[in-house]
């Protein structure tokens, strides 16, 4: 565990300073991706100058939505994003270099390579969920539990994540089937009532991803008792555990093909 | 003549190129269709308390929001990003040693590259388009969006020239790619339709000419009142100053290209 | 000798380089980034006869690869003039471009994902080559390089050494008067080395190109080329004919004797000559041409020999001792 984290931190340091070669490209990058994810939120602003609620929400009850699943997908994206790369890895015949390393090989992926643009998406995350805890008047003592629901939004990315790109171990086509991790961060954003039945059970039983958001705001909006936060932990770390193990049947496939 | 054959040859071969990854098709059409589902159970929750919004009905929303996203996979995104990797990997060199100028196959790889994500991930849009639009879909509208669709094309062809060309003294231009997209969706109307922004805004982007990317033709193909006559002048006149821009800031940034090497 | 096709005057070029300095993220984002020139070419003048086939040789890093950058006009020279067919490459590039054909051996101009045909069908019409012209080449290029084979797959699948026949045979498609090779063998087997070299030798017994080759393959170069460029450090510092030049360093020999018994070795070395008496061996090296005979005589009247052996210098090692000896 120790040497892990060292390995983290390592990688870390070196991804970051790379970000200086280009520079300006990471200011840039940074400012882009907080553009583009605040127009999607003034759309929100505008829309809310024609209808009273969605559903029921209130606007600052969506942002809270919004934000709260924005900064657990972003902790992912600036951290572990590189999960998705391995179709690349092993179409150029480089996966097989984290094959001789006495270290997890889904563990060295996650740190070949960090995302930049991403602090742009924790940074909005941030600035939405503090704006809509302030304006919704959200007793500060919830503020222990965010973490630990942000955490488990990044744990259950981070699983989608590890099984969507197990599919890669079983085709060699370029598909970029953990892309579509990307996507479903889109389905969390909002609120699962939106949904129908079918849609809001694939998103709390297949892809968790859906109770992230959702359960902190039945709390705080429609006062289902709060224990019930104690679940997204729980769920997180079943979800991500049974992940790898997918990912290592996948690469125990990889290792019997030897392609 | 020779230009022209030569725009066919390499957009069918970028066509082409791009539909051997077959696989990649897939992901990017149940890529289409989640967010397909979002938008339309989003906009379902938002319409339920009204039949309205500014004009646009349901329907109405959801088939400008189903155009609005085939155009954004028409439309050559990207020039930006494949300029600047052309700089750092010192591909432009091979380019530049071709009897044609660059600027030519880039434009015949883009058209068959946007054709053909257009007709794979954009089929389940193209569809459902059809299925909210066709009551409202006005036929003489057809052809005025046809012609503002491609002024969009140039637009967006040559506006991210001018930025591109930009990385031969920059080298990477990764986060201004990501900075323009983001701006571009916000003053376009890619994301809602520009009547539904503040008083204020809608008349500043009037005057702009990003307005014709989704706003304009959209609204002609479904036959809503637009002043259209004005901002198809505006774009034209910006796509000549762009290209003559370009002209100007390539000949002068050429002549600093470096690629180390060798 | 033809006419001058390519004349170069006084050519330079700088690169700009960013250094990269110490200190934390933040700091280093936000100070003044620093900047130093280095010189790729440094006040070069020479020309190239029509017909020629020239190899240009030098170092990682001597500044090949920048001057022929700027022999294609993709670079734009520092100081200097450069005149390809009496055209500036850099100003008039579109139209130099219709008569000159590049391989860079690092990279491709062939289309990843389609076949070379299709690629060769794109090039048919950038060139504007006609029907009759492109049907021709292609059946000889076919032919000269086995290419049956492989000209429908996709460029992604096949080795290196059947993409790069694909790539030189890109490179002469539209008979160009002058083609660039910049490394082309790179990296190849033997014996993709050597049906390239054929390939360049039956182009050059039937057309009048001219040829600019770069490559660290010395002996291969030795083998095809009329004249050498040596570039060391941004500068000429030898331009000859391959002919000439060997001579100038076939003058000087090794000449190795096997000895049983007592060795004698009472000859005295003049000039530049070394011996070296080595376990049973007598070994005299830097021997001019006319002091052969009178060393060997002199061994052989003196020794009992076993084995003489006189060893001239390879052409690999003239061009070492060449660019050691520097400008």
């Amino acid at each position: 565990m120790k040497k892990r984290l060292l390995y983290f931190c390592k990688s870390f340091k070196i991804n970051f300073d790379e970000l200086e070669i280009y520079d300006k490209d990471f200011i840039f990058g940074v400012l882009g991706v907080l553009v583009e994810y605040l127009s999607g939120l003034l759309m929100m602003f505008f829309i809310y100058d024609f209808v009273e609620d969605i559903n029921g929400w209130s606007l600052d009850q969506v942002l809270f939505f919004y934000g709260l699943n924005l900064v657990g997908y972003s902790l992912w994206s600036c951290f572990f994003i590189n999960t998705i790369t391995l179709p690349y890895y092993i179409q150029r015949g480089e996966f097989d270099r984290f094959l001789v390393r006495p270290e997890s090989p889904l563990f060295q992926i996650m740190m070949d390579s960090f995302d930049d643009d991403s602090w742009g998406e924790l940074v909005t995350g941030l600035i939405i969920l503090c704006y809509s805890w302030i304006r919704l008047r959200i007793p500060p003592i919830y503020f222990l539990a965010l973490p630990i629901i942000v955490v488990s939004g990044c744990l259950i990315y981070l699983g989608i994540s590890i099984i969507l790109s197990t599919f890669s171990f079983f085709t060699i086509a370029q598909a970029d089937v953990a892309n579509i991790t990307m996507e479903v961060k889109e389905f969390a954003k909002y609120p699962l009532t939106i949904y129908p039945k079918v849609l809001q059970i694939i998103f709390t039983v297949v892809f968790p991803i859906g109770i992230v958001a959702f359960i902190p705001g039945m709390v705080l909006f429609r006062q289902i008792p709060w224990q019930l936060l104690l679940v997204i932990p729980l769920v997180a770390i079943v979800f991500f555990v049974l992940s790898t193990r997918v990912w290592y049947l996948g690469l125990k496939h990889y290792g019997g093909t030897g392609t | 003549m020779q230009k022209l054959l030569y725009l066919y040859k390499s957009s069918r071969a970028g066509f082409r190129a791009n539909s051997i990854y077959s696989a990649a098709t897939v992901v990017k059409f149940i890529s289409s269709i989640i967010i397909l589902t979002v938008y339309y159970f989003l906009w379902k929750a938002i319409y339920s308390g009204a039949t309205s919004i500014q004009g646009y009905r349901f329907n109405e929303l959801m088939a400008y929001i189903l155009l609005t996203r085939i155009l954004s996979m028409l439309y050559p995104f990207g020039i930006i990003d494949t300029y600047s990797q052309l700089v750092i990997r010192g591909d432009i060199g091979l380019h530049l040693l071709k009897p044609i100028r660059m600027e030519w196959t880039m434009l015949g790889n883009f058209i068959g590259r946007n054709l053909y994500s257009c007709l794979s991930g954009g089929i389940p849009y193209i569809v459902l388009f059809f299925v909210f639009a066709s009551p409202y879909i006005s036929l003489p509208g057809i052809g005025i969006s046809i012609l503002f669709i491609l002024s969009a094309y140039f637009f967006i062809f040559l506006f991210e020239l001018n930025i591109g060309v930009l990385s031969i003294y920059f080298t990477s231009l990764w986060g201004v790619g990501t900075l323009t997209g983001a701006i571009i969706a916000l003053l376009s109307g890619e994301l809602l339709p520009i009547s539904f922004y503040p008083e204020k805004l809608i008349g500043f982007l009037d005057i702009l000419p990003f307005s014709s990317m989704y706003y304009i033709p959209v609204n002609v193909l479904l036959g809503k009142e637009c002043e259209w006559k004005q901002a198809l002048a505006i774009i034209c006149i910006v796509n000549v100053l762009l290209l003559v821009i370009y002209s100007c800031t390539s000949k002068v940034l050429l002549k600093k290209l470096s690629i180390s090497g060798g | 000798m033809g006419n001058e096709i390519i004349t170069v005057n006084r050519l330079s070029k700088q690169y700009h380089v960013r250094i990269i300095t110490e200190g934390n993220i933040i700091k280093r984002i936000f100070s003044k980034k620093k900047y130093k020139e280095i010189d790729a070419l440094n006040d070069v003048s020479f020309s190239i006869q029509e017909g020629q086939y020239v190899g240009v040789i030098g170092n990682n890093g001597a500044g090949k690869s920048t001057l022929i950058k700027l022999l294609t006009g993709i670079l734009y020279p520092t100081a200097g003039q450069v005149s390809v067919m009496g055209r500036d490459p850099f100003n008039d590039r579109i139209k130099n471009n219709r008569n000159i054909g590049v391989v860079f051996g690092q990279k491709t101009q062939l289309k990843w994902d389609l076949s070379p045909l299709e690629s060769y069908d794109l090039l048919k019409t950038i060139y504007g080559i006609d029907d009759e012209t492109y049907k021709e080449n292609i059946k000889k290029f076919v032919g000269l390089f086995e290419m049956e084979d492989f000209i429908n797959n996709p460029v992604r699948s096949l080795s290196l050494g059947q993409r790069m026949k694909c790539e030189i045979a890109a490179a002469f498609l539209h008979n160009p008067s002058i083609v660039f090779l910049d490394e082309p063998t790179i990296g190849l087997d033997v014996f993709s080395k050597d049906s390239i070299l054929r390939f360049l030798r039956s182009i050059k017994e039937e057309s009048n190109v001219t040829l600019i080759l770069t490559t660290h393959d010395l002996e291969e170069m030795n083998s095809i080329c009329d004249r050498l460029i040596i570039i060391d450090k941004g500068r000429i510092i030898e331009e000859d004919t391959i002919e000439h030049f060997t001579e100038r360093f076939t003058c000087s020999k090794s000449i190795v004797f096997c000895i049983e018994g007592d060795i004698w070795k009472d000859i005295n070395p003049i000039d530049n000559e070394v011996l070296i008496v080595d376990n049973g061996k007598v070994i005299v090296s830097n021997v001019r041409k006319e002091r052969v005979n009178e060393i060997i005589s002199l061994m052989l009247a003196n020794n009992t020999i076993n084995d003489v052996q006189i060893i001239e210098p390879n052409f690999t090692e003239m061009v070492k001792k060449r660019i050691n000896e520097g400008d």
